[in-house]
């Protein structure tokens, strides 16, 4: 069909060139898309059921690893394993499949295509093509970067604006069209000089098949970038309130808040990770130890008191462990811990039960915050099992946001929500006027390396819950999804003409 | 394989032309008549009920502009809609025996006349509940009415509570019947209420009556049937009714639907009437063979009672004609209505037309920037909401009376059949005369195709959105995509191959979107996440095109198995098997392109909406699948791993593994379509799953024909 049927060997084959040969084998690529297709399925299921694990479980334990297992339970029906025993159903989640984890299968995609490319896939330009070809490429790169940083958002934005305005069409568009045709049109841009270099570098026959693979490994790559840096966080706000902070889900802390005569607080706080630890925590500026008991991954409040508790809320609640929602249920967990405080000397100050439950953002504002209340030394502190906080701060100082309003508008004879957005205020550091700005649905802001998506509001309708996410890398699948529908159109449709050139009856190869 | 004679070609494709276009004819546009029943006693006398006729413009009354689950349209869709939710069907038998469109269903049931408990429409298959109801199972029926159910009505409802605490996925075949029949129930009241008014309103409890009737407004399922002039929103009838009686006046609209109700309410009342005394009049024998049961005496007195009453009433026997005559004042009114917004919602976007720049620039200017921004976003949002509103006065009311003509055509199950006819008639092209049927088989195809687009624009046109929106639209374009393929392919490729593949796949997936649209309303608005119509137009589109694509490849593959296996007639040459590598291929490329591209563009729409490309979950999942499935498929044939057999087995499995991702990954997640999908849809998929499974088991005894040289 094309190039890579027929590998080009050169005259001498060294050891090195024989294990390129192993390691670039088509078989291999073909042994780990499908070794990838079962992990895929393996981490679907895995979501699902009754013992179904929570999507940051799977994707910690199957996807973002070098080794998953496969729980063989996951692939027999709910009713299957609920017919069974206790013991059998123990003894049947024990099995697993041993497999290549997410990270393995990426990497050796990586290097088979490397060691492809470097066999079958050379660069067939030679001098100043070469030069050329390396040149358009640094430039696609530069360009690439370019629009990673944002650079060409507005360049494009007011171009497409132009044209718009020339044919009069721009009322009937709204701003998502614009914005996400925006960011496409910069992705086909870097993707047409993406073409150009390769075209240079390797010729018109195999330009298309090198630009698909380049684009699958900026997949890969913008998603282990999401892996190293992205940040997934909530603001939750009433109406009129403000806040220059985000909740980060999924991540706990403590905090032990002292309030200070002047009217100010002082927080301090304990990571999750030391929550969940069993080594005792010493502070000695607030004058207490603090020897975490339990940790639970998720849980429930009931009516009772929790074991062991002799002190704060815990006497009145009973906190239970639950097993870890799944991936398919959407709710996350609701972690809690008992931590056992004492002051300096080792006098013990109680047992305390902390639930996330009693934080107000975590619960959408249900319920009010709880806090538990400490006294140690004269000194009065308050206590939250609360998410971790996130300042959203620069080196000029913190920003804040402030909810003006917040509006829900319904479909026309129906209770379904047609939209619903927020009105803000955003101070910006060092700015003292706030700029107006609205979110809402698919329209999210902007801000500080952050984007605040609308998400979803509280049940009194008088709030909203703000995703907030920082992921440097969120252009690149743009990019990247152009070069792949450039590559394969080119790779295609060149196949296509190929093919219909050809002489013959019947019309197929 | 020889062409056959051009003049062939065109007698076949008029042909097929005329037989289409006839039966469209017949089904949209010629006028319906609804039977009127001689009744006859044994005797051959005409009895007592042969005065019966049907009076009124049902045609017209059908065109009756509706607000209802979030968009405005004729009466006759919520009449479908709510009548295939309760029975699974778009018709119902009347009590004299007779086949009759929902619409009268609908408003018997909305003007509260007598008969309407009496329609059998609830569907109930499940034994163990009927032999709780204390009813026989009525076997290719199974419908009953609610006066059958009533006597036990409140003991089952008692069940409810406790099958409600049970989570859906855990309930068993006979608490999902119950809960399924509490929904139909439930809005078989539902759709009463909301046309529910209180005929003689002296000395009522205004307050009260008003608050029960607002209870409605947070009813998904109530439809909104009165357009005022001064509210934005339309109104629940029984609440314009409320606000008629304070301000002591009617709103026209309001007035006419109450005539239009009570003339209907009168004319059943005594058409049931006289069918009663006439049945009570009939021998035994007449009685067993109809299957319908005699009026015990009770009824019979208070049916001749009513009788005797409503024949007496002046104006009787113009109720017909009052029916009528209330159908153009009911439109004129809701017109009136619609003018009134629409003049109010084009002025007002023009004011904000004309603002916009200046507020713009004052954004971007010096002074006040914070004024002058949440200025520009005030503009911004009400143009926005005015949009919206726009497409409720402007857009919707005009394509209203279209809906119900397009609605009677039935155009999907017209293209099933067809393109079952055109699958027949490809296969049996393998047997016999394949040049000659290959032409016919195709024809038919085109013309079905055409049929198919038409529905696809239609609804695009009706619903203002992309093509795609839910699982149903996804099966009919999915389908579209097929078929087209086919038929390109069948012209590049002349061996009557992609024609009986693209056929089948059209045929099914209709049927598909047939049994999906057993929810009840297709073109539901959608969840404010959703509704972009951007992403609907790319991301969605393309997912299904690759969806499509895959499964054409699959259905090459299979073509090619069975053929291989039986090798009808001889037919086989190395240029066919030849042909067959290369379509599975080609098409392939093209799911490859669509899947990939389609799935990018998934992460790229969950990163505008959520801020996050990837978050593998299952849906996303599916469709990665799918396009590993392809590359696996493009990487084995690129590096001679497999020939024709192994590609047409690799084609199966992505059979498998797309309908997987379009349905499998549904059933995981409970509630989606919780009954009306994953019962009998886990079921099917199985089913669907199984016969790929055997194929490709099979495919070992299938021989690939060489030529010599190769």
């Amino acid at each position: 069909m094309n190039g890579s049927t027929k590998p080009e060997t050169a005259p001498e084959s060294g050891a090195l060139r024989q294990m390129l040969r192993l390691m670039g084998s088509i078989r291999i690529t073909v042994f780990l898309m499908a070794s990838s297709m079962f992990l895929v399925l393996g981490g679907t299921l895995a979501q699902a059921g009754a013992n179904g694990s929570s999507i940051e479980t799977v994707v910690t334990e199957i996807f973002r690893c070098w080794f998953a297992k496969i729980h063989i339970h996951t692939f027999l029906p709910d009713a299957f394993i609920e017919a069974r025993q206790p013991e059998t159903q123990r003894f049947l989640m024990r099995f697993f499949i041993p497999w290549l984890g997410g990270i393995s299968i990426g990497l050796l995609l990586f290097f088979n295509l490397l060691a492809a490319h470097l066999l079958r896939w050379k660069v067939t330009a030679r001098a100043g093509r070469l030069l050329a070809g390396l040149a358009v490429l640094g430039l696609a790169i530069g360009l690439g970067l370019l629009v990673i940083q944002g650079g060409l958002m507005d360049l494009i934005g007011r171009l497409l604006t132009g044209v718009a305005a020339v044919f009069g069409r721009q009322s009937t568009l709204d701003d998502s069209f614009w914005r996400v045709l925006d960011r496409l049109a910069q992705g086909l841009l870097v993707a047409a000089v993406v073409y150009a270099a390769l075209r240079l570098l390797y010729g018109k026959a195999k330009a298309g098949v090198v630009m698909i693979h380049s684009s699958v490994l900026l997949l890969l790559l913008a998603e282990l970038l999401t892996h190293l840096g992205a940040v997934e966080a909530r603001m939750t706000l009433r109406e009129g309130e403000s806040a220059d902070f985000v909740d980060r889900s999924n991540r706990f802390e403590l905090a032990i808040i002292e309030d200070l005569a002047d009217g100010q607080a002082r927080s301090t706080v304990i990571p999750q990770a030391l929550l969940a630890g069993k080594s005792e925590i010493d502070l000695p500026e607030l004058g207490l130890r603090l020897a975490p008991q339990m940790w639970f991954p998720n849980s429930d409040l009931r009516s009772g008191s929790t074991p062991g508790v002799d002190a704060g809320a815990g006497k009145e609640l009973l906190i239970v462990g639950l097993p870890e929602n799944n991936g398919v249920s959407s709710i996350s967990n609701a972690p809690a811990c008992l931590v056992k405080f004492s002051a300096k000397d080792g006098s013990p100050l109680g047992l305390y039960a902390f639930s996330s439950l009693f934080y107000g953002n975590f619960i959408a504002r249900q319920n009010p915050d709880l806090y538990q209340e400490l006294q140690c030394g004269g000194r009065k502190f308050r206590l939250m099992l609360r998410n971790e906080r996130e300042y959203l701060e620069n080196e000029e100082g913190r920003m804040s946001i402030a909810l003006r309003d917040f509006h829900i508008e319904r479909f026309m004879g129906s209770q379904d929500k047609m939209s619903y957005s927020s009105m803000i205020d955003i101070r910006m550091p060092g700015e003292s006027a706030p700029e107006h700005g609205e979110i809402w649905m698919n329209h999210p802001l902007r801000r500080l390396g952050r984007t605040f998506y609308q998400s979803g509001f509280l049940s009194s309708e008088d709030g909203t819950i703000l995703q907030v996410v920082k992921n440097g890398g969120w252009m690149i699948p743009y990019i990247s999804c152009m070069i792949a529908a450039l590559g394969m159109f080119i790779h295609f449709v060149s196949l296509l003409l190929k093919h219909l050139r050809r002489p013959g009856p019947g019309g197929q190869e | 394989m020889k062409t056959p004679s051009k003049l062939f070609v065109v007698i076949s494709v008029l042909a097929v032309l005329g037989l289409l276009g006839a039966e469209l004819y017949a089904r949209a546009f010629s006028p319906r008549k609804l039977k009127p029943v001689e009744y006859k006693t044994e005797s051959g006398k005409t009895s007592f009920a042969s005065s019966w006729k049907t009076p009124q413009d049902l045609d017209l009354a059908a065109t009756l502009p509706v607000a209802h689950l979030g968009r405005v349209k004729p009466l006759d869709s919520v009449a479908r809609h709510g009548l295939t939710v309760i029975s699974e069907s778009q018709t119902f038998i009347d009590f004299d025996g007779q086949k009759r469109p929902a619409l009268l269903w609908l408003l018997d049931l909305a003007s509260g006349s007598s008969c309407a408990d009496e329609h059998r429409v609830f569907k109930i298959q499940n034994l163990d509940l009927l032999r709780k109801f204390g009813l026989d199972p009525r076997p290719g029926d199974f419908r009953y009415s609610l006066a059958e159910l009533q006597p036990k009505l409140e003991e089952i409802e008692k069940e409810y509570p406790e099958i409600s605490a049970v989570k859906p996925k855990r309930r068993n075949a006979y608490q999902n019947a119950v809960m399924s029949l509490s929904s139909k129930i439930s809005i078989h009241y539902t759709l009463r209420n909301a046309f529910g008014f209180v005929r003689d309103p002296t000395g009522i409890d205004l307050a009260a009556y008003k608050e029960a009737a607002s209870a409605l407004k947070s009813n998904p399922d109530a439809p909104f049937i009165v357009p005022l002039p001064g509210d934005r929103h339309w109104q629940l009838l029984p609440l314009a009714q409320v606000e008629g009686i304070s301000r002591q006046k009617y709103d026209p609209a309001a007035e006419a639907w109450f005539e239009l109700l009570t003339q209907h309410q009168l004319l059943r009342s005594l058409d049931f009437a006289r069918h009663q005394l006439f049945l009570a009049g009939l021998p035994e024998k007449a009685l067993a063979a109809k299957d319908r049961k005699a009026p015990d005496t009770e009824a019979l007195a208070s049916a001749r009672r009513l009788a005797d009453m409503l024949k007496d009433l002046p104006g009787t026997k113009d109720a017909g004609a009052a029916f009528n005559a209330a159908l153009p004042r009911l439109l004129e009114a809701a017109a009136a209505a619609c003018k009134v917004h629409q003049e109010r919602i084009t002025k007002r976007l023009a004011e904000i037309d004309s603002e916009l720049p200046a507020a713009r620039a004052a954004a971007e200017g010096e002074g006040d920037i914070a004024a002058a921004s949440e200025k520009l976003t005030r503009l911004r949002s009400e143009k926005q909401a005015l949009g919206k509103e726009a497409d409720v006065w402007i857009r919707a009311p005009s394509i209203v009376p279209h809906e119900a003509t397009i609605n009677r055509a039935a155009l999907n199950i017209q293209c099933i059949v067809w393109y079952f006819i055109a699958l027949v008639i490809a296969l049996l092209g393998w047997l016999v005369w394949r040049p000659h049927l290959r032409v016919v088989a195709l024809s038919i195809l085109w013309a079905t195709f055409a049929l198919h687009t038409a529905t696809l624009i239609l609804r695009i046109w009706i619903s203002g959105y992309p093509p795609v929106t839910n699982l149903y639209s996804s099966a009919v374009f999915i389908g579209w995509v097929v078929v087209l393929a086919g038929i390109v392919l069948e012209h590049f490729w002349r061996a009557n191959a992609a024609t009986p593949v693209a056929a089948l796949a059209g045929a099914m997936t209709l049927l598909i979107a047939q049994f999906l649209s057993l929810d009840g309303e297709t073109m539901k608005a959608l969840m404010p996440v959703l509704d972009t119509k951007f992403w609907l137009a790319t991301h969605v589109v393309c997912i299904t095109k690759g969806y499509g694509a895959t499964f054409f490849a699959g259905g090459i593959g299979a073509l090619w198995i069975l053929i291989a296996l039986f090798d009808p007639a001889g037919k086989r040459t190395p240029e066919l098997d030849k042909g067959f590598s290369g379509a599975i291929y080609g098409v392939t490329c093209f799911a490859m392109f669509f899947s990939l591209v389609g799935t990018v563009l998934g992460g790229l729409w969950a990163d505008d909406s959520w801020g996050r490309f990837w978050g593998w979950d299952p849906k996303e999942n599916g469709a990665l699948l799918i396009v590993i499935a392809n590359a696996i498929l493009l990487h084995c044939r690129w590096s001679g791993m497999v020939r024709l057999r192994g590609l047409a087995v690799l084609a199966l499995f992505g059979n498998i593994v797309t309908s997987w991702s379009w349905f499998g990954t549904n059933l995981l997640g409970a509630g989606l379509h919780a009954y009306g999908f994953t019962e009998s849809g886990a079921f099917y998929l199985s089913l669907f799953i199984a016969s790929q499974l055997l194929l490709m088991a099979l495919a070992p005894l299938a021989r690939e024909k060489r030529s010599s040289q190769s």
